[in-house]
């Protein structure tokens, strides 16, 4: 053991102080002009950068944070990120000379931390393994690669008809109570046995909806791989509106950095990353706010005119490293909530139109239990088949179609008129194949069990099972393949597609299944 | 109201030179001077009262009642600042008081050819070092240097020097604080 002695003590500190710069600090200083809705307007500061952070003087010493947004002839406008009534008018205010910076690293896994980096969870400091600008600019074309490998959500309706690759950016938009926060927690604790990196960041929700959310990923063990960014409903606007940008950071340092915490190449990985900003619409309101008393000339439904350029430079940090930076990648999984199904106001549209594609959830489908209540008649990802396994791309496209004609046909029934006996097998088709979608909350599947459950579908398997028993059948056959037919399982994991010989193993095996099967 | 920008330029420019052009007359450089930090406390009071802005801006007393109320407020500052300041308020252009204020400095610092520095330290300054000081001082701003000094024991030692929004800091305090960042740094890894 180290003994510890005042020396060694004394060259620690050394050492460490070996970095200190004594010369003179030579800053840039303003007043407060005018102090409240947490903006602060300065006097002087005529050499503020935008994006600045701001150092204000409180009362008795007291530093509050701040970042200079407007720079107009005679003063700044800054939004506060501390503790706003320990500024006063006529308090100094100095520049820092750097933008804002977020703590990142593998110490804040496990944790949940503000905006700002700072741990929220009671479970102590945190030993960040650097800082990382929360404003950093994305990747250009060279440095980057198309996507091409699949990000499971476990979630047969997402990864079968609108698959996400590793670095897409998939919009779950949807009404108030529709399953979106759900899908996005689902998608992370699909992530538990693989090496995805998750952040989730939560915007304007309730602090219980944080906490719980916590205990969730807690309980399916996924907490250890997942950072929480909590900027709650009682956080301010400037908090809520940097903390996407902040979980985006503290992504990036996963992304471009390697196991060690060197920068990422061919020699060294960079690893990958799943982040849910839950949700934008809160960030696009809170922004607003800090727009509107920042006196910002108001446009389209009072947003100003940068709100498409705050959304879409967020989401152009999702990325998909090439060889030569280390393959890392961020997938972003954006949430927007709209209002009684309406997607073509404003934000809404502009994020549909930045990502590449979209998960539209349906109030109407989630009342008539078809939950996840995935629409998948107008959900679609551009990238699509690219990011798919073999196994599951073979097997979606009859999925795709079947339910296609049957949504078709589904209409003509409405009239009531009698059907031939091809039309009658279309429609049992597809209500069985709907049904085999269904899939309750924290139950994920691997993609070969997705693939083996859609498979059985296509092939028939499930027509003379009766609907309302189709979802059982599915739950009760792959509980089945897992004990029993475990090789047939990773056959089709190891192999990723169907061969002619699994899937005559596969059909041997849901044939016993079915047989034993009391409906 | 004019809202045009170059108008309030203009009205700003009017006010500063009326009271530079009084000041000078008056008393010279010191006078000039006196009135600069006469200034800076009625725009110090000025922005820490927020009854105090509403009132003097408020549409509904008329321009005379402003005018008296700035004058009784002001009362004992400099008559020749407070004169400013009551016509300013008469005409609802209070607004522009710091911007007044500052071209007011730029234009005395400017017209007397002098840099008005202040300088805060933990102990008052001897005339040894205050020489010192406004001779080095002299030769960075290339022009003659007008100290004001402060005491602050806060500052724990060392000397702090600002001038025209520039702040130049030397002090103890604030050497200890960049060891504290330094040594957190160290252990939360620095820009990575």
């Amino acid at each position: 053991m180290t003994e510890i002695t005042a020396k060694s003590i004394d060259e620690a500190l050394r050492k460490q102080l070996e970095s200190l710069d004594t010369s003179v600090d030579a800053r840039e200083v303003g007043t407060v002009v005018q102090v409240g809705d947490g903006i602060a307007r300065v006097d002087g500061l005529k050499g503020a950068m935008a994006g600045e952070l701001l150092e204000f003087i409180g009362e008795g010493g007291k530093t509050v944070y701040g970042l200079a947004q407007n720079l107009e002839e005679e003063e700044v406008g800054a939004v506060l990120l501390g503790d706003v009534t320990a500024i006063r008018e006529n308090d100094q205010v100095r520049t820092t000379g750097k933008i804002m910076e977020v703590p990142s690293g593998k110490g804040l896994l496990g944790r949940v931390v503000n905006p700002l980096g700072m741990p929220i969870d009671g479970k102590g400091p945190i030993k960040a393994d650097g800082y990382r600008p929360v404003e950093f600019k994305a990747p250009g074309v060279i440095s980057r690669k198309p996507v091409h490998e699949p990000m499971q959500t476990g979630i047969i309706a997402v990864d079968s008809m609108i698959p996400i690759g590793r670095g897409q950016r998939e919009l779950i938009i949807g009404d108030r109570q529709t399953g979106k926060t759900a899908i996005a927690i689902d998608a992370i604790i699909n992530q538990k046995d693989n090496d995805m990196i998750c952040i989730y960041v939560a915007v304007g929700q309730k602090a219980s909806t944080v906490a719980g959310i916590m205990e969730t990923f807690e309980k399916y063990g996924v907490m250890d791989k997942t950072i929480i960014v909590a900027a709650t409903a009682a956080d301010s606007a400037p908090l809520q509106y940097i903390a996407p940008m902040a979980g985006a950071a503290m992504g990036e340092y996963f992304v471009y950095n390697g196991e060690d915490g060197k920068p990422a190449g061919p020699e060294n990985l960079g690893r990958h990353v799943l982040i849910t900003y839950d949700d934008l619409t809160k960030q696009a309101v809170a922004y607003r706010q800090m727009s509107l008393t920042l006196r910002r000339p108001p446009g389209r439904e009072a947003y100003p005119g940068d709100i498409f350029y705050l959304h879409s430079r967020l989401l152009e940090r999702a990325v998909k490293m090439n060889e030569e930076y280390g393959l890392g990648s961020m997938t972003a999984l954006p949430i927007i909530e709209t209002q009684a199904g309406d997607v073509s106001a404003y934000i809404p549209t502009n994020v549909i139109s930045i990502t590449d594609g979209q998960i539209y959830l349906q109030t109407d489908l989630f009342y008539q239990g078809q939950r996840p209540a995935v629409d998948v008649g107008i959900s679609v990802s551009r990238v699509g088949g690219s990011a798919q396994t073999k196994a599951v791309k073979s097997v979606s496209g009859t999925l795709r179609l079947d339910l296609a004609a049957y949504r078709e046909l589904k209409a003509f029934t409405q009239f009531g008129s009698d059907l031939d006996k091809s039309t009658q097998d279309q429609l049992n088709r597809g209500a069985r194949m709907t049904e085999l979608l269904k899939q309750g909350r924290y139950s994920t599947l691997s993609f070969e069990e997705e693939a083996v459950a859609v498979y059985a579908g296509g092939k028939g398997f499930l027509d003379d099972v009766p609907v309302s028993d189709v979802v059982r059948f599915r739950n009760e056959l792959i509980e089945f393949l897992r004990a029993s037919h475990a090789d047939v399982l990773k056959k089709i994991h190891d192999d990723a597609k169907f061969t002619p010989e699994s899937e005559a193993a596969l059909n041997a095996a849901i044939d016993a299944f079915k047989a034993q099967f009391v409906a | 109201m004019p809202n045009n920008r170059l108008l309030a330029k203009e009205e700003v420019a009017t006010y500063s030179g009326m009271l530079l052009d009084a000041a000078l007359e008056q008393g010279g450089a010191e006078r000039v001077l006196e009135v600069r930090e006469q200034l800076d406390f009625v725009l110090r009071t000025y922005r820490g009262n927020a009854d105090l802005r509403e009132a003097l801006g408020n549409p509904a007393y008329s321009p005379e009642q402003r005018h008296t109320l700035a004058v009784n407020v002001f009362d004992g500052i400099d008559p020749l600042a407070v004169s400013v300041i009551a016509v300013m308020a008469e005409r609802g252009d209070l607004d522009k008081l710091s911007s007044t204020v500052n071209a007011y400095r730029n234009a005395a610092e400017e017209k007397l050819g002098v840099a008005v520095v202040d300088v805060t330290t933990v102990v008052a300054l001897d005339d040894h070092l205050r020489e010192v000081i406004t001779e080095k001082l002299s030769a960075d701003l290339g022009k003659k240097v007008v100290l004001r000094e402060h005491i602050d024991a806060s500052i724990l030692g060392g000397i702090i020097m600002s001038t025209n929004g520039k702040r130049i800091d030397a002090s103890v305090a604030s050497e200890l604080e960049h060891a504290r960042i330094v040594l957190k740094e160290e252990n939360d890894g620095g820009e990575c």
